[in-house]
């Protein structure tokens, strides 16, 4: 190696030492084998900690061309340096001298730009959103994974692409115009959306398209603007918007639909029962015909026991549609309970009998006598239950256990039990039991008929007064169905003698010999009615088919009453009564005429002085009993007074309602009304009539729920317009 | 590691901290360097100070990138990234090492 080329320098003077020492940079001299012959005060600095003494510590000998990048280890203080060296002669041998510049602030500040750049990276990545970041030349420069997922396209490919990739034809020439429209308005400084979700697509590489949101924003940065799209797949949520337009759509048109229904039924209600009056009111009368040929008189029957079984079908799908569609109403009022269970003996008993199977019932529990409740209702479940008991049962028998007892809270419960010996109920079938449109095993249904609705009805009954129907049952063994349900303890009800209502007869009052009653008819329908009527009431009663029998049963069991039907075979009513009367003792005996005909009987009734009283048949059970008492001085209990139609809903006219209270109603209310009237709104209907009931004004609100529930619109309607 | 232990007469080492620009061309460039001069007959290995930085202090490493000649000795140190082969050969001692 040649010196001549080289620089001489010398050790440096007391000047160029001053120099050193100020300068900034770091300066070495270091022999070729790598050792340091200087170093400067800012050299040391660099190398502080490192080696106190840098005069003759081994460096190396520096290789570099023009400058580079060293690191200074030492753990933390890491210092980064860029290095220049150019040759030199020092002390007459060949030395490099190094010049060291502290680069150290520039690269951490370099190195935090890099990790706030991986944290912008991971940023995206962590978006949930697709993000693609494109230039003015719709060239993508930046994506996320969850763009390559979206879009089934590798990074790779998204990148060398423009955004024209990810969306289907007919979009590019709107998206063209997004960044032609950033590029000529520079001020967008919010996001915005491109289009509307209904109508912008993406395109995946697979070539199927899927519905999108995109938002864009404008990024400023040392490239130039690049526009940044956070692109959301929203096939999921159009999925979950189209469902539940679809459960709106349904449930406007169920509601519809139901409305309908109900106005269909409250029609159907009266349109089918009006005829079926009709049907079963003349059939009833023709049959009483004494001259109708025995032939026309079963057909007669035919007609009017289907009659019944079609009316008693209605109802019963009636009384379901009520029920599901919430507009069974509890109408609660005082009662006996007791008179109740007179009533359902004197119903079941008979039937029960007929088929060979005991009837018992038994009230027990606490000594209450009257209770607050929904009567019809109970009546209704208790009549079911009892009606599929004496049905399922064809020997043993069936008993009603009803009792009153208090429960937690101190409300008082009234459970009765309806307890059979009959075929019973598989466990699967006692599930379905209850509900509606299904029958027991197809069998059954052809052997008892019926709507199968009865124990659904009930059920739902019993729900809308706080109780349940329950059963427990198993096949062979009999079934045992409970109603329960919450009561009140109630006083005896105010007695309204002026009503002109007639009330209910319990019974005979106690202290007096049963009275003995005779009852003739041909019909055994007729005498089986009555005799348990009054046998239920206290009477003992003897029957008698004809005339004959009649006069042979007055000697041997001396009645004080005879109730004659005049129409008999063999010995008819008259002659019969003429006989009793000519005997002896026959005077005393109270005679009583049934007649279905009253015209034609009473002109034959030549003897009508001989006999005490005459009433027409179909006679009422109230006017029977009333004659029977007065002729027999009999007192009666009677069941409290309660307007016992009247407070259904369905009776005609409401009560003590005076349309003029209407007036005191603000207008707009009473449009109000109108409107949801003549849309058959009867939900609305209800909302506004509540809310004059809490206004304070009670009657008209009663007045006007009278109306809606048994669908008086017409007269609603009429009612509304005249204010 | 044994940094000595090798059965080449030449065992270069070079030593990073992190494989910066510089320590890649430093790498580059010897070897093409030894490649040129020593095929077969050097062994060169690349020590991280990152992952062993108590070796900065035992085997006196002021700066890096360091090669260092392990072998033959005696010990000899370059600093840089190598860019000036004359300077890397005059350290190594590698002009009078003949041409392979």
């Amino acid at each position: 190696m040649t010196t001549e080329s080289l620089q001489p320098i010398q050790p440096p003077s007391d000047l160029a030492r001053i120099v050193l020492e100020c300068s900034v940079d770091g300066l070495l001299v270091i022999d070729s084998d790598g050792f340091v012959l200087f170093a400067n005060p800012a050299a040391i600095a660099l190398f502080a900690g490192r080696t106190a003494e840098l005069a003759g510590f081994h460096l190396g000998a520096p290789a570099i061309h023009e400058s580079v990048e060293i690191i200074l280890p030492g753990g933390d203080g890491a210092r980064y340096v860029e290095m220049r060296s150019t040759e030199i002669v020092w002390g007459g041998h060949t030395a490099s001298l190094a010049s060291l510049r502290d680069i150290t602030d520039r690269k951490r500040a370099e190195k935090a730009l890099e990790s706030s750049e991986q944290r912008y990276r991971s940023t995206l990545e962590a978006a949930p959103d697709a993000v693609v970041v494109f230039n003015a030349n719709r060239q993508i420069v930046l994506v996320n994974t969850q763009a390559e997922r979206m879009f089934g396209h590798p990074r790779v490919a998204l990148l060398q692409g423009n955004i024209d990739l990810l969306f289907p034809e007919r979009f590019r020439q709107g998206l063209s115009g997004l960044s032609a429209r950033y590029a000529a308005d520079p001020s967008h400084e919010a996001p915005e959306k491109v289009g509307t979700p209904a109508e912008l697509f993406g395109l995946r590489g697979d070539g199927a398209e899927f519905p999108i949101e995109m938002g864009v924003s404008r990024l400023e940065t040392d490239d130039g603007e690049l526009i940044l799209a956070a692109i959301r797949d929203v096939t999921e949520r159009k999925k979950m918007e189209q469902r539940s337009r679809q459960l709106e759509i349904m449930a406007a048109e169920a509601e519809t639909a139901n409305k309908a229904k109900s106005m269909f039924l409250s029609t159907m209600s009266h349109e089918i029962r009006t005829p079926m009056n009709a049907i079963l009111g003349y059939s009833q009368l023709m049959a009483r015909d004494p001259n109708l040929p025995p032939e026309a008189k079963s057909y007669l029957q035919i007609i009017n026991r289907s009659g019944e079984h079609l009316l008693g079908i209605i109802n019963d799908v009636l009384d379901m549609a009520k029920i599901e569609a919430g507009r069974s109403q509890i109408t609660a009022r005082k009662f006996a309970v007791l008179g109740l269970l007179r009533d359902l003996d004197a119903m079941f008993r008979l039937r029960a009998q007929a088929k060979g199977v005991q009837f018992e019932w038994l009230l027990s529990g606490e000594p209450v006598e009257y209770i607050l409740a929904d009567e019809g209702k109970i009546r209704q479940i208790l009549i079911n239950l009892l009606g599929n008991a004496v049905k399922f049962t064809e020997r043993g028998r069936i008993s009603l256990r009803v009792s009153l007892t208090y429960r937690a809270g101190g409300q008082i419960w009234l459970s009765a039990q309806v307890e059979d010996s009959g075929i019973g109920i598989a466990i699967e079938e006692q599930r379905e039991l209850f509900q509606p449109f299904v029958q027991g095993e197809a069998g059954q249904r052809g052997r008892h008929g019926g709507t199968g609705l009865g124990l659904a009805i009930s059920k739902g009954a019993a729900h809308l007064m706080g109780g349940d129907v329950t059963v427990r049952s198993s096949p062979g063994q009999g079934s045992v169905f409970s109603l329960e349900i919450p009561v009140e303890r109630s006083t005896a009800p105010d007695f309204r003698g002026d009503s002109g209502e007639r009330r209910r007869v319990l019974g005979i009052q106690g202290g007096q010999d049963a009275p003995r009653i005779l009852i003739a008819d041909d019909v055994a329908d007729n005498r089986d009615w009555l005799s348990a009527l009054l046998e239920g009431l206290g009477f003992s009663v003897r029957s008698a088919e004809n005339g004959e029998s009649a006069v042979s049963l007055w000697r041997l069991f001396n009645p004080q009453l005879i109730l004659m039907d005049v129409h008999m075979p063999g010995m008819d009513g008259i002659e019969a009564c003429r006989l009793i009367r000519s005997s002896a003792g026959g005077k005393d005996t109270v005679i009583i005429i049934l007649s279905a005909d009253v015209t034609s009987d009473r002109r034959s009734l030549v003897f009508e002085n001989e006999v005490n009283d005459f009433i027409a048949k179909p006679c009422s059970e109230s006017e029977l009993l009333e004659k029977i008492g007065a002729h027999l001085c009999l007192s009666y209990t009677y069941e409290e007074n309660t307007p016992s139609e009247k407070a259904e809903p369905g009776a005609a006219d409401p009560v003590g309602f005076d349309p003029k209270l209407l007036r005191k109603l603000p207008a707009d209310l009473i449009s109000q009304l109108r409107d949801a009237t003549l849309n058959g709104d009867k939900a609305l209907l209800d909302k506004l009539i509540l809310g004059i009931s809490k206004s304070g004004d009670p009657l008209s609100a009663r007045g006007l729920q009278e109306l809606a529930d048994t669908y008086q619109y017409d007269k609603l309607i009429d009612l509304l317009a005249s204010h | 590691m044994d940094i000595n232990r090798s059965d080449k007469p030449w065992v270069l080492h070079l030593y990073v901290v992190g494989m910066t620009l510089a320590a890649k061309r430093a790498l580059f460039n010897i070897t093409a360097i030894c490649e040129e001069r020593l095929a077969g007959a050097y062994s060169l290995d690349v020590i991280d100070l990152i992952e062993n930085p108590a070796l900065a202090e035992g085997h006196q490493i002021f700066a890096v990138p360091t090669l260092v000649r392990q072998l033959p000795h005696p010990l000899r140190k370059v600093i840089g990234d190598l860019s000036e082969p004359e300077k890397v050969l005059a350290a190594l001692d590698l002009h009078a090492h003949a041409l392979v």
